[in-house]
């Protein structure tokens, strides 16, 4: 009788050690979209991987149809930074006009667990017309980016973002609240990695 | 003596910062570009309309930032140019009249909207856009070859129907 009672502890352990280790496997990582070269972001994205997000999974795009393919097979992320050109209200991919045909997009509200960072240019700035609010509304989350100005990344002493005005522009955050109601919280001019979790 | 080789040894310094100085702004574009006064975006345009070279003129030929906000646009016949210097899409637009396009005798727009990828980014594009008439329709072939100061190109190939008399061209990237 005691012998049985043991192995069935020992068979509850075993499940339990099997289970907990399948469910560490599947964790959540960081995932980025990146505008491929030339012209693109590669060496600043594997920079931000590896400095910030090792394990992420990175997609490289080049087309609209590109980026709206690999986020719609998204699944699982912990933070999604979004690494692509852009201007006000829009994304600009290779020989395409401004591109902001959102509802394209699936809404990733169980599928992102973190934040989004958008690392565009301009990508808050227009309100509610901005890809940061419209990108919040196709996740849920709030999104990092941009407020009136551009974005550049600094290749003197690191290859961090940096905002390319910094007397008019500010990362903030911007969230569609219940997918509607405009929010943007400023978070300074400095960029960190951290801003994700403010 | 002492003296000499101290003066000697200034002049090296100097000398070695000077040619130091023009190493790091020959070698590096991002410099080169944010130091540069002159026009940034340059652009040779041949029109061709069923094979016939169509005269440009500067006036028919306008610059919007983006924003909105309007470029000068500088030179005359084939070569122009804006002064750039900053991210984002210079649109581009060129008004052909129709009385240049003999037989077909309506108004043509070209938009060539150029995305600049990099705000010190100093390009040199030539682009050849050839009009034609098929089934009634105008065509448009597009070849843009972009140089840019950093050493890369990139090559733009299109051909489209146009709608409306429209020609939309959307390269830089």
């Amino acid at each position: 009788m005691k012998r049985k009672l043991y192995k069935l502890i020992l068979c509850f352990c075993l499940m339990f050690f099997v289970l907990s280790g399948n469910c560490a496997m599947v964790q959540a990582a960081d995932a980025y979209i990146v505008y491929q070269n030339p012209n693109g972001f590669d060496t600043q994205a594997q920079y931000m991987k590896n400095r910030y997000s090792p394990g992420a999974k990175v997609h490289y795009v080049r087309s609209s149809a590109d980026f709206v393919k690999k986020w719609n097979s998204l699944s699982n992320v912990d933070n999604l930074i979004i690494m692509v050109h852009g201007g006000t209200g829009c994304l600009y991919f290779y020989n395409e006009a401004g591109w902001s045909n959102y509802s394209s997009l699936n809404y990733l509200g169980s599928v992102v667990k973190g934040n989004v960072m958008l690392l565009s240019c301009q990508g808050g700035t227009g309100r509610t017309s901005s890809v940061a609010y419209n990108l919040s509304k196709r996740t849920g989350r709030g999104v990092v980016c941009a407020k009136d100005s551009a974005v550049n990344y600094n290749w003197l002493f690191n290859k961090n973002p940096d905002l390319d005005d910094k007397e008019n522009g500010e990362w903030v955050k911007i969230s569609a609240i219940k997918g509607r109601t405009y929010k943007c919280k400023s978070l300074g001019t400095k960029w960190k990695y951290n801003l994700l979790n403010q | 003596m002492n003296k000499v080789k101290k003066k000697l040894i200034l002049i090296l310094i100097g000398l070695l910062t000077v040619i130091s100085c023009i190493v790091v702004i020959i070698k590096f574009p991002a410099i080169q570009g944010k130091l540069s006064s002159n026009d940034h975006i340059k652009l040779k345009i041949r029109l061709l309309f069923d094979g016939k070279i169509v005269e440009l003129e500067n006036k028919y030929i306008t610059c919007v930032y983006e924003t909105g906000e309007v470029c000068t646009v500088n030179g005359n016949e084939e070569i122009y140019s804006v002064k750039g210097g900053r991210y984002g899409q210079y649109k581009i637009k060129i008004s052909v009249h129709g009385e240049s396009l003999q037989g077909y005798d309506e108004d043509v727009i070209i938009h060539l909207n150029y995305m600049n990828a990099n705000d010190w980014y100093i390009s040199d594009s030539d682009c050849t856009i050839a009009l034609s008439k098929q089934n009634g329709g105008l065509y448009g072939t597009v070849n843009i070859n972009t140089k840019y100061n950093d050493g890369n190109s990139i090559v733009y190939d299109d051909t489209q129907v146009l709608q409306d008399n429209t020609l939309e061209i959307n390269w830089g990237f």
